[in-house]
């Protein structure tokens, strides 16, 4: 069973826009509660993931910015053996693709000791309405090009790796 | 009497054909170590004290209690009641330990007296057996040799066996149900008389102290030798005469339960038996039932070795269980339920507690992820 949970509203946006047009390795039927889940810890989630068969492999999708904090399995501890943790970095904040995609990305990167990249498309491109922008923009090439930019720590991955070719 | 074993070699209601259910420990014993929980009826030939069935909804636990009532119900009645079976025939191997410290296998076949109408089911043929307990048997006793025994006749054509009347298997078997008292004529006055008979008064006063520390008395009133009421005393309050309809008011509907499930098993740890107990935590509290199992597990209270079969859903109250052979889970798959052993069926850690794994759905007990998912993909429409 694939989970796809994510860290904030931007990201629950845009893994939205990709899941209901079809763009991941994954469809919303294979996903748990066939939807991605805006959560950072899994505790909310422990009953229903207890209804799955026990011996089903368990592949959580962490998609966020840096995802410092670990993820706790304590709770599902006694499926330990079928449970496996990925995490899907946008850095430094997964706003970054909205700059790549309206190639600013050379002209924030002069700024960034003055602003963020949320803070860098309210004022610089002022884009206030986030899911107004995802929903009608596809942002595929921006997060292919994400992967091409930025050089990543060997266990995390880019948004680009569940992209479907 | 201890009951060890119960088939339906036709099956009942939802069991399948052939289903067993087994009391007998299913691993070696430790010697070396605590086992409060086991009854040595013999030499190397242990019962346990407790033996629990858990399961899903609708997995069969009420069914598997059900049955073991029956079983219970015919070696204590030498009856099979028409509205406990639910079908025209009903065949039925129920193997026990008499008093005698014989082994007895007793086998009957009923049938629906269609013609008489009768409340219970024809017998149309029965036979009791019996053997000792022998070294080369097997732990389920799966190839023991049994005699049968000459001197009980088999009644066929009647409704009542003679097995009633054996006085080697004779016990103290009650179904604890909960839901009835409240349609019986008064649950208090019945808890009374048989802890009265069974044990001394101060077991009683002490009882509705654990549960309701604000009663200092509650005793009987009689006139003329007739029963008139009970004198009924709250701490801080004057004594007032009752009747009993109004002491089954005064006390909460908790203390009923609490009143009615353990004084029956006082009155088994003083006779011996069983207490049959259909999903025990819909009443109980977890610390509350853990604490009669403890009771059930000390010798020096549960003097007669008397046992504990009960339904739940509450695996933490698996998790003070030392053994895993006398944990039954049930299953329903389609319209046949299907009664599995944690010891003999299962891959079962011992690094992590029961109830984490029951809760994680390592023994396929909890509801099922594809129907869950069908009933909130419809709602979300």
């Amino acid at each position: 069973m694939i989970f796809l949970l994510v860290e904030g509203n931007t990201e629950l946006y845009e893994i939205d826009y990709l899941l209901n047009n079809n763009l991941l390795i994954f469809t919303s039927g294979q996903i748990f509660d066939h939807r991605p889940l805006h959560k950072r810890q899994l505790t909310s989630l422990i009953p229903e993931i207890s209804t799955l068969d026990f011996n089903e492999p368990l592949e959580f999708y962490r998609i966020g910015d840096t995802l410092n904090d670990e993820l706790n399995i304590t709770r599902i501890e006694a499926r330990k053996q079928y449970i496996s943790i990925h995490r899907v970095c946008t850095k430094p904040e997964f706003e970054i693709l909205i700059i790549i995609n309206e190639n600013k990305y050379d002209d924030y990167l002069k700024r960034t000791h003055e602003v963020s990249p949320k803070e860098y498309i309210k004022q610089y491109l002022e884009i206030s309405d986030i899911k107004g922008y995802i929903d009608s923009h596809n942002l595929t090439n921006a997060i292919k090009e994400y992967k091409r930019l930025k050089k990543h720590d060997k266990c995390e991955m880019y948004l680009a790796d569940i992209l479907k070719e | 009497m201890k009951l060890l074993k119960v088939k339906v070699p036709n099956g009942y209601l939802m069991l399948k054909p052939g289903t067993e259910i087994n009391f007998l420990t299913k691993t070696r014993i430790n010697k070396d170590v605590d086992n409060t929980d086991l009854i040595e009826l013999e030499p190397n030939f242990y019962y346990p004290l407790e033996t629990v069935f858990i399961g899903k909804n609708s997995s069969g636990k009420s069914t598997t209690m059900r049955l073991i009532f029956i079983a219970t119900y015919i070696l204590d009645h030498g009856r099979v009641r028409s509205t406990d079976v639910d079908a025209d025939d009903f065949d039925i191997e129920i193997t026990f330990y008499g008093n005698d410290k014989n082994i007895y296998l007793y086998k009957g076949s009923f049938k629906k007296d269609l013609t008489s109408g009768s409340e219970y089911l024809k017998i149309v043929f029965e036979s009791l057996e019996r053997t000792i307990m022998k070294e080369s048997y097997n732990k389920d006793l799966s190839n023991a040799s049994y005699t049968n025994i000459s001197a009980f006749k088999p009644s066929i054509g009647s409704d009542t066996s003679m097995v009633a009347r054996v006085d080697e298997i004779k016990g103290f078997n009650a179904p604890i149900n909960l839901f009835a008292y409240k349609y019986s004529s008064s649950a208090f006055a019945e808890i009374y008389r048989f802890l009265n008979l069974n044990t001394n008064n101060r077991v009683f006063e002490k009882l509705i102290r654990l549960f309701d520390d604000s009663i200092e008395s509650i005793s009987p009133r009689y006139e003329n030798n007739k029963f008139i009421g009970y004198y009924f005393k709250r701490t801080g309050e004057d004594m007032v005469l009752v009747d009993y309809r109004t002491l089954d008011r005064i006390l909460s509907e908790g203390t009923i339960r609490g009143l009615i499930l353990f004084s029956t098993s006082i009155i088994a740890f003083n006779l011996g038996g069983h207490i049959m107990v259909d999903e025990i935590e819909a009443h109980f509290n977890k610390n509350l039932v853990e604490n009669l199992i403890i009771m059930f597990n000390d010798e020096k209270i549960n003097k007669k070795g008397a046992s504990l079969i009960y339904s739940t859903h509450y695996a933490e109250i698996l998790d003070e269980n030392k053994r895993l052979d006398n944990i039954n889970v049930l299953h329903r798959n389609g319209t046949s339920i299907s009664i599995e052993n944690l010891s003999k069926d299962y891959d079962v850690s011992t690094e992590l507690l029961k109830s984490k794994q029951f809760d994680q759905n390592a023994f396929d007990n909890l509801i099922n992820y594809k129907r869950l998912m069908e009933l909130k993909d419809e709602l979300r429409k």
